[in-house]
């Protein structure tokens, strides 16, 4: 195996075309153990940790641009995080201090691992996947990206160069709700929501988002037509259990050596019913209530 | 950019040149090629936090870290704590007798220095998700975060 860091995209872009079967290496909290565990054997690493300009967080009015070697521990640390509660309480759901301080977000969606936390708050606020092949730059809308277990839309010499997405409004609410086996260990069921009231009378929901990973091969977004449950009323109990009911039979769920389905599904719900109640509280709009009569 | 085959890290304080296969981690390096073995190997997979090892003051799971990525930069393992005295964090896991087999201690000392450095009045609370991506087999966790807490006493003097 042959070992390279270089310091351009465009160089990075070379040493991949140029190899049978090359890696890209950024943080390694995904490659290594892959590496480690034999399930896979490339014949070059391209590590593109020295490439400059990849590790910014720049805001400019509501559009956001996150470098694709920017760590998690550093998007937690900026202004970013203290305003959205979607993006912090998704990233602090990753795994543990260590593997946020080397893991960076880009590498994170490369991976496509179907478990991880940050895809679906990231569907959630409509973010794009900027890619660079060596000749252009491509976008691809995140809820498209993932085809199916670690496999995305990249062709294998492209590069993720960051992501990017503008600012759910002001009043608008968001969260994270995940389940977990162990502290630190992937998410057995987890949800994004993002719920925006109307602007002017306060309570109606103008616009909903769910997001879920851990319920089928790819991370993904709720389908329009639960999400409209959400849309166009003050939502109550009785609207938040319809969603987490539809939520379920819309999920692949596998049996595996962690939890059987109907736990899962279990989960789910729980999580969904938690996803959007404190998304609610976080917005503008009042808080949770019983069905109107 | 060439091919890089041989790396220099800065080991507690001493610089150290080294050849190192591509795709192995830093553990592997810091162990075997520069025969530090303070820094455990257990789980393999990032899980464990035997390993804990900081680069440039950061703590990583130095199994999943290439060592290639350690080129040029400052590393820290349990061996480089001590001067003349223990750090107060060892002294910590002594007075507060914060293990029993030992095994997951370094990469713990490693992870409460960091914590320390960063926070040094941490709750408890502070402690227990600081030290998560720790993991102990046989102490249980109740002695670990009180020698944290008793180094902690020692940082505010």
């Amino acid at each position: 195996m042959q070992y390279y860091q270089p310091d351009s995209l465009s160089d990075a872009v070379d040493r991949l075309k140029e190899a049978d079967e090359a890696k890209i290496v950024a943080g390694g909290q995904s490659m290594m153990p892959l590496l480690r565990q034999g399930l896979i054997s490339p014949d070059r690493l391209v590590d593109i940790t020295n490439i400059p300009d990849l590790n910014q967080v720049t805001i400019s009015g509501r559009s956001v641009e996150i470098g694709a070697l920017v760590t998690y521990s550093e998007l937690l640390e900026t202004d970013l995080c203290t305003e959205l509660d979607l993006l912090r309480d998704a990233i602090e759901a990753i795994a543990d201090v260590p593997v946020r301080n080397a893991g960076t977000i880009g590498g994170g969606v490369s991976h496509a691992d179907p478990a991880q936390d940050l895809p679906p708050a990231l569907q959630c606020l409509d973010a794009q996947v900027v890619s660079f092949d060596g000749k252009e730059t491509r976008r691809h809308d995140l809820t498209e990206f993932f085809l199916d277990y670690y496999l995305t839309e990249l062709a294998p010499h492209e590069i993720v160069t960051g992501i990017e997405f503008e600012m759910p409004p002001a009043h608008s609410g968001g969260t994270y709700a995940s389940d977990t086996e162990a502290p630190g260990g992937w998410s057995t069921a987890g949800i994004a929501a993002l719920i925006i009231p109307d602007e002017d009378d306060g309570e109606t929901c103008v616009d909903a988002r769910l997001a879920y990973c851990a319920g089928a091969p790819v991370p993904e977004r709720v389908s329009s037509e639960i999400e409209e449950t959400l849309i166009g009323n003050r939502i109550d109990r009785e609207i938040v259990d319809e969603v987490a009911t539809a939520i379920i039979s819309d999920l692949e769920l596998i049996d595996d050596v962690g939890d059987d389905i109907e736990y899962r599904k279990h989960l789910f719900r729980v999580m969904t019913k938690r996803a959007i109640s404190t998304a609610l509280e976080r917005s503008e709009a009042p808080p949770l209530v019983e069905a109107s009569q | 950019m060439s091919e890089i085959n041989e790396i220099t890290i800065d080991l507690n304080g001493e610089e150290q040149t080294f050849s190192v296969k591509p795709g192995v981690p830093l553990r592997d390096a810091i162990r075997n090629e520069l025969q530090m073995t303070g820094t455990k190997e257990a789980c393999e997979v990032g899980e464990c936090g035997s390993c804990m090892t900081l680069i440039e003051g950061t703590p990583v799971k130095s199994c999943l870290v290439p060592a290639h990525q350690a080129n040029g930069k400052e590393v820290t393992t349990v061996e480089g704590l001590a001067d003349d005295d223990l750090h107060p964090v060892q002294e910590g896991f002594i007075e507060e007798f914060g293990l029993q087999c030992g095994y997951c201690t370094p990469g713990f000392i490693i992870s409460s220095v960091a914590l320390l450095e960063e926070n040094p009045n941490p709750s408890r609370e502070e402690i227990k998700q600081y030290l998560k991506g720790n993991l102990c087999r046989c102490t249980g966790y109740t002695k670990i975060f009180d020698a944290v807490e008793h180094a902690a006493e020692a940082y505010d003097e």
